[in-house]
This record gives C-alpha cells, structure tokens and sequence, in this order.
C-alpha cells in the first residue's frame, strides 16, 4: 500500500472534491450537439418555407422587438457574457452591450455607429460599421445567394431562456462552409441562440441569451444620451480608407464558390507599436453567412517568421509567405476553404 | 477468519484497490467490501474522481488554494521548460520566457490552436508549458513590450497553442469588418461585442 498516495486522496477528499464534483457535470455536458440531433421535428404550417424567408424573417425581428437580457457566448474554451438592452423606434435601432466578463467594457450602437467606451482605459473608440447599415434591400439581394450554397430545416422545438424557440439548422451544399443551428422564437422570428457546426457536427461556437425579456419598455434617448457621453474619455475615431484589390495590385484569379468581395481596407494602424510600417491591406469575402478576411503586407524578416494554420473556435487562420508577401487569412470557414484564398491569389505583374 | 476487520484496514485496502495495488484474493475481498458498505463504495468512487482530476487537470476549472494543488501546478510548470520554434533569436531571450502560469479553463486571452499540417512541430512542443505575458490593454503600455508583437508557442491538455498579438488584431478587425453575414444583425454583433471583450482591447 502506497502510503503518500493514499495521503494525497485523502487530502484531495478534503480539500477538493467539493470543486471536482462540482466541475464534472459541466464536464460531462459538452456533447450538447449529440443530444440536440436527437431534438424531434415537426412541420407546422406558418413556419418559413425557405432560407430565404427565414433569415428574413429573423432579420426583421430584430428590426422590431425591444428587449433586455444576458447574453453568452462560448468559443474556444473561453465563455464571455454582457448584458444587452436593444431598443428599436422605426427604422432606429440603438444596442447597448455592457461586458460582464474580461477588461470594463461598454459598446453602443445607434444604426451602424459603434462607440465602444473603455473605462480602464479612458478610451471611447468611435467607427462606423458599413457592413451594420443592411438595408433590407440589400439583405434581400445577399440573402438570395445564401440560397445557392445552403439549405434550411426546422429541426426541433426547443425552450431557450424560458422561450419556446423553432430550432432551424442551415447546412451548407458543399464542404467549404460550416453549419449554423439557430433558435428562433417561435412567434417572431428573434435569434436567441446560435451555433457553429463542422462537418462532423462537433459545436464549434455558440452564443446564446441565458436571459432574456422582450418587449420591455426602453427609452431610445437616454441610450443615446448614455452614448454620447464622452466626458473623461479621449474619443479616438477608426477610420478606414478604401481601397481596391485591383489598385493594390492583387487578383483572386481562382473566386472561391459562394464568396464575393464585400469590401477592401486599409487601416491607418492595426498594431501602433511598430511606427513607420505598412499596416496590411484587408480584403474581405462573404457567401451571405460565413465571412473571410484576407491580411496582405510585404513580407517583413523581422515581423514574419512563421508560416502557420490556427484555429480559434470557429474561426481559422493560415498564415504563408507568398513570394515578396505575407498573406494572412482568416474566417470562419474550414481551413480547406482557407486555403483555396491562399492558392488562388497572385500578384499582378 | 471473519470479516472484523477495522474500518481503517479496510479502508486502506479499497485505497490500495484504487491504485491497483492489491492481487489475487485480496482483490476479491476489496471488491466484497466495497459491495457490502456503501460508504466504502463512494470512497471508491471518489478516488477514481480524484484520479481523473489529477490526470486532466482542466476538469478543475477552478483556482483551487489546495495546497497540494498549488505544488503540483508549479512543479509541472519547472517541468521541461524547453520552447520550441524555428527561428533562433525567438529561443535565445530569456525576456521571451515569461512567468509560468496556470492556463485555466476560462482564460480570459485568445488562443489559437495548431492544427492538421504542423503536426511535426506540434509533437516537438508538447512539453511546453508557457503562457505569455496578459498583453498590456492600454497604448501608452503596449508601446513598452515590443515582445507583443511575437507570438508564444504554449503546449497544453489540449494540444499546442499560440499566442499571437497580431494574429488577435487581425481577428478584431476582421470581426469588425468582415461581419457581413445575414446572421449580423439578428445575433453576430452581440456576439462579437460580447467576445471581443474578453480579449485584450484595442487600442
């Protein structure tokens, strides 16, 4: 009989199995996906016949509902939470998101201006988000190329914060996209939660209210007040500059199925330690769901040392070096489909 | 001879059954007990808890003040401090080998995962246990660490992985920008929002 061995359980009887056992289960109920896939379908009449008419139709509902409520998200092995308020008057729609976990941190959108107030730091962080200012129209004409690339089914009923929810799972038609399981309330359409599958169906991500109250009577002006109240904090503004692929001097010669270009940057600074660098261009592609983000510098011996592929949740990255350039590419889509950007890209001579 | 044996002698024999210690007959006594007292049979199951908790230590996922814990957490950390990359001067600074640090399950910093395709780096870094700095969240104090800018090779339970400053600002700004998905609106600004703020922020 090993003496310090039976010491050690004994100690951990005392000391840690309080916490042990109150770990495991948490443990224990990771496979949610197994136990979801078991969840039952069943057809109701006023449920949306396409992708098309579901996203819209989820689209719209937070365009209308008001509501407050904790949301979580899980990527990683990291959980993070923040307290929403959302308030919607016509066509305003003003969000405030308070972090509960991580540095202080307080972001407020009114449409597509984001002001994100950083206590620790005095720092109010102000940008507009082009890709938040969707106008229906223009969803309807992203969405219609969703349909192409993924399909929708009601695959069960489900309670999500005490809501009773549609859960609707979006499948892509091929493999060089990840799967998506959304829980929709049932009566509007609101996304309560949300889910990235891979192609095993292993939950890459997923975010979620924990809590939630609709409909809550919210004043649209005092958010607003509460966001623009800059006093004490030095207001520093993102801006970006617009750019071409094709004045950069760059060509997807081979497009990726389903992804168009949506946009092309260049930050003033990603990173300011480094002073007198040339901060990487950003080209970004989206198939309607997924999107893909491609970081292109001249390659640097001091900065750039290895080629790599990462992963992050449900988000991947490769990193190469393409002859005179540093390429880095990142998404949320398998790292295959990563590496179709990688080897359809060419400089133009 | 009858079964009279002191509470403690049978204790220490289902103890000792745990840890696979005991052969032939006394394996089946053990067993007898244990089936006989269901006190017994709890202890049993605790130490095979005990066991699975030692061996993967991210089922704790807590900051536990053991005493016993605290040892063995630091003495895994002198374990094998060997980093691994390519590149030579990434070895050489000691400055680049920060404080060891447990990596808890929440973990409040990005941390990408190696994956298919480095695998042979990935089998030379499994004895790695490092943890980079927590990146300064202020300006004025990133200005100070150049080091942030590298990237830091950390092996865990889960497999190898990286620390990379910039890597974490491509992916803010490509949250930022590359948020054009049918999903932004309804769920995938509230999830950016909400994630982003457990990492380090910008600026």
């Amino acid at each position: 009989m090993c003496v310090p061995e039976h010491f050690r359980k004994n100690a951990w009887l005392a000391l840690g199995l309080a916490s042990a056992v109150f770990v495991l289960p948490v443990a224990a109920a990771s496979p949610v996906g197994a136990a979801l896939q078991a969840a039952t379908s069943s057809d109701k009449a006023t449920e949306p016949a396409n992708i098309t008419d579901w996203l819209m139709r989820m689209h719209e509902a937070s365009r209308k509902r008001s509501y407050v409520g904790t949301f979580v998200v899980s990527s990683a092995g990291v959980m993070s939470s923040a307290r929403i308020w959302h308030v919607c008057q016509g066509d305003q729609q003003v969000e405030r998101v308070e972090a509960l976990t991580g540095p202080q941190r307080s972001v407020y959108r009114h449409n597509n201006q984001v002001h994100t107030f950083m206590p620790d730091s005095k720092v109010m962080l102000s940008e507009r988000r082009e890709s938040l200012g969707m106008f229906p129209d223009f969803l309807k004409s992203t969405v219609s190329g969703i349909a192409g690339f993924y399909t929708a089914k009601v695959v069960g009923h489900e309670r999500v914060a005490g809501i009773q929810t549609d859960v609707v799972e979006l499948r892509p038609k091929d493999n060089l996209r990840f799967a998506y399981r959304i829980w929709a309330e049932e009566k509007s359409g609101l996304v309560l939660k949300l889910q990235t599958l891979d192609a095993e169906g292993q939950v890459l991500e997923q975010a979620a209210f924990s809590e939630l109250q609709l409909d809550v009577p919210l004043k649209m002006d005092k958010l607003l007040q509460m966001m623009r109240k800059t006093e004490g904090y030095r207001v520093e503004k993102l801006t970006l500059f617009k750019t071409t692929a094709d004045a950069e001097g760059w060509l997807l010669k081979k497009p990726v199925p389903g992804f168009n270009s949506v946009s092309c940057y260049r930050r003033p600074s990603i990173r300011r330690v480094v002073e007198g660098r040339i901060e990487p261009m950003q080209w970004t592609f989206s198939d309607g769901l997924a999107s893909v983000s491609l970081f292109l510098e001249p390659y640097d011996k001091q900065l750039h040392k290895q080629e790599s592929s990462l992963s992050i949740g449900a988000t991947q990255s490769i990193t190469r070096r393409l002859d005179a350039y540093w390429v880095t590419v990142l998404g949320e889509v398998p790292l295959a489909t990563l590496q179709l950007f990688v080897s359809g890209l060419e400089r133009k001579q | 001879m009858k079964t009279t044996l002191s509470k403690a002698v049978v204790s220490d024999s289902v103890s000792a059954l745990a840890d696979g210690e005991l052969h032939g007959e006394e394996v089946t006594k053990a067993i007898a007990a244990c089936a006989r007292d269901p006190v017994l049979l709890a202890s049993w199951h605790n130490y095979h808890l005990i066991g699975d908790v030692l061996r993967s230590p991210d089922l704790l996922a807590t900051r536990s003040g053991s005493p016993f814990l605290t040892r063995l957490q630091s003495r895994l950390a002198q374990e094998a401090m060997q980093p691994v990359a390519q590149s030579d001067d990434f070895l050489s600074t000691p400055t680049r080998l920060p404080a060891v640090k447990q990596m808890a399950a929440n973990d409040s910093i990005f941390r990408w995962k190696m994956v298919a395709g480095m695998a042979s780096m990935a089998a030379v870094a499994v004895m790695v246990w490092l943890v980079a700095l927590p990146r300064a969240s202020t300006g004025p104090q990133l200005a100070l660490s150049p080091a942030s800018t590298d990237s830091v090779l950390v092996g865990s339970p889960q497999g190898v992985i990286v620390r990379d400053a910039r890597l974490d600002d491509m992916l803010a700004a490509h949250k930022q920008v590359g948020g054009n998905s049918a999903l932004q609106m309804p769920s995938g600004f509230l999830r950016n929002a909400t994630f982003e703020s457990s990492s380090n922020v910008r600026p």
